[in-house]
């Protein structure tokens, strides 16, 4: 990004529009605000986004739309996340509820302010449904016991639960993974998850892969496949990995032949 | 650059990325000297000039107040392994 969309001619005329400011995380000993990534709630490099002069942040920008189009595009949609809560706050309903549907699409609401703004909005049954589902979304914002009690209070249709039940997955996946991170820097070492998605997969606990396959687990369960000659499991993990690789047709053919071979090893054992 | 090459770098880099998160393997810690050079060298990028991109978080947020705009955040790091 820095080699392209940031040294893009058009940058200049784009950053007149914002205060533009980058944030470097160093590890230098004691430097002031090295730790700003993590005290936004982001994860990894590079992370681009939308602030208020509060410093609350407003919108992260996808990966995809890592270009000067997409911050562009990505301006306009805040601008009018600004206009609309402008609105809200004097009393316009119908902004109000605009106001909620660009939130949720925005990433920028939490599951707590999205039911009391949903309840204060008198949803009809359509838009309540809508509400749902993008609140199924926001569940993996919660611990496991707050989202189990959050879930009980909302009233989904079966699809609507089986799509949660995915999520709470998701949440189940997050915790596992922590704890073994964690387990593994209390003995001075790094944790290899592999073994760690492998067992949550061979127990049926699968990512609900939205809004794409969880690229970390699908990885860690074809490998660890791999080494426990399990060709059933490195087929599904690959089935959910080949798209990553779709212009790679020398790899795509590569996992292929790893997956013929690994069926081959698996009927010699057999036998 | 041909199609197949973007997907073979992909492919690279997203299976470095994982084995660099998934091997249980110690990184080599760098000294707060070699920190400090790699952060300098990264503060003296030409698009952050070019971009007139300001580096105090505090400083940021007060001129967005003062001007009425947004600030754009970037995140980004001089260490690397």
């Amino acid at each position: 990004m820095e080699g392209r969309a940031l040294s893009d001619d058009g940058i200049v005329a784009f950053n007149a529009t914002v205060v533009p400011f980058v944030h470097i995380t160093t590890r230098i000993p004691g430097k002031k605000r090295d730790g700003l990534l993590k005290e936004k709630g982001f994860t990894g490099f590079p992370t681009i986004c939308f602030m208020n002069p509060q410093g609350d942040v407003l919108y992260k920008i996808a990966g995809t739309d890592r270009t000067l189009e997409g911050f562009q595009r990505a301006k306009r949609r805040v601008d009018e996340f600004l206009t609309l809560s402008r609105k809200a706050a004097a009393g316009d309903r119908d902004a109000a509820k605009r106001l909620l549907w660009l939130r949720f699409e925005l990433g920028n609401i939490t599951f707590a302010d999205a039911t009391a703004l949903a309840a204060s909005l008198d949803l009809n049954e359509a838009e309540t449904r809508r509400c749902n589902d993008r609140l199924i979304e926001l569940l993996p914002q919660l611990d496991m016991d707050e989202a189990r009690k959050r879930l009980a209070g909302l009233a989904l249709d079966a699809a609507q639960q089986q799509r949660a039940a995915r999520f709470i997955a998701d949440i189940r996946i997050r915790d596992t993974c922590r704890a073994a991170r964690e387990s593994a820097r209390e003995n001075g070492q790094r944790a290899d998850l592999r073994p760690v998605f492998y067992r949550l997969f061979k127990d049926g606990v699968l990512p609900s892969d939205e809004p794409r396959a969880d690229f970390l687990y699908w990885s860690a369960v074809m490998q660890a496949a791999e080494g426990a000659i399990d060709p059933e499991a490195f087929a599904a993990a690959w089935r959910k990995l080949a798209p990553f690789y779709a212009k790679n047709e020398s790899y795509t053919e590569l996992m292929r032949k790893r997956l013929s071979a690994l069926r081959a090893k698996a009927a010699a054992e057999k036998r | 650059m041909r199609p197949n090459s973007i997907g073979l770098i992909f492919a690279l880099i997203a299976g470095a990325a994982w084995a660099g998160a998934q091997q249980p393997k110690q990184r080599p810690e760098k000294s707060p000297e070699e920190f400090t050079r790699l952060f300098e060298e990264k503060s003296a990028k030409p698009w952050i000039r070019k971009g007139a991109w300001l580096t105090d978080f505090d400083e940021a947020c007060a001129q967005a107040k003062k001007q009425g705009k947004l600030v754009f955040a970037y995140f980004t790091r001089s260490y690397a392994y």
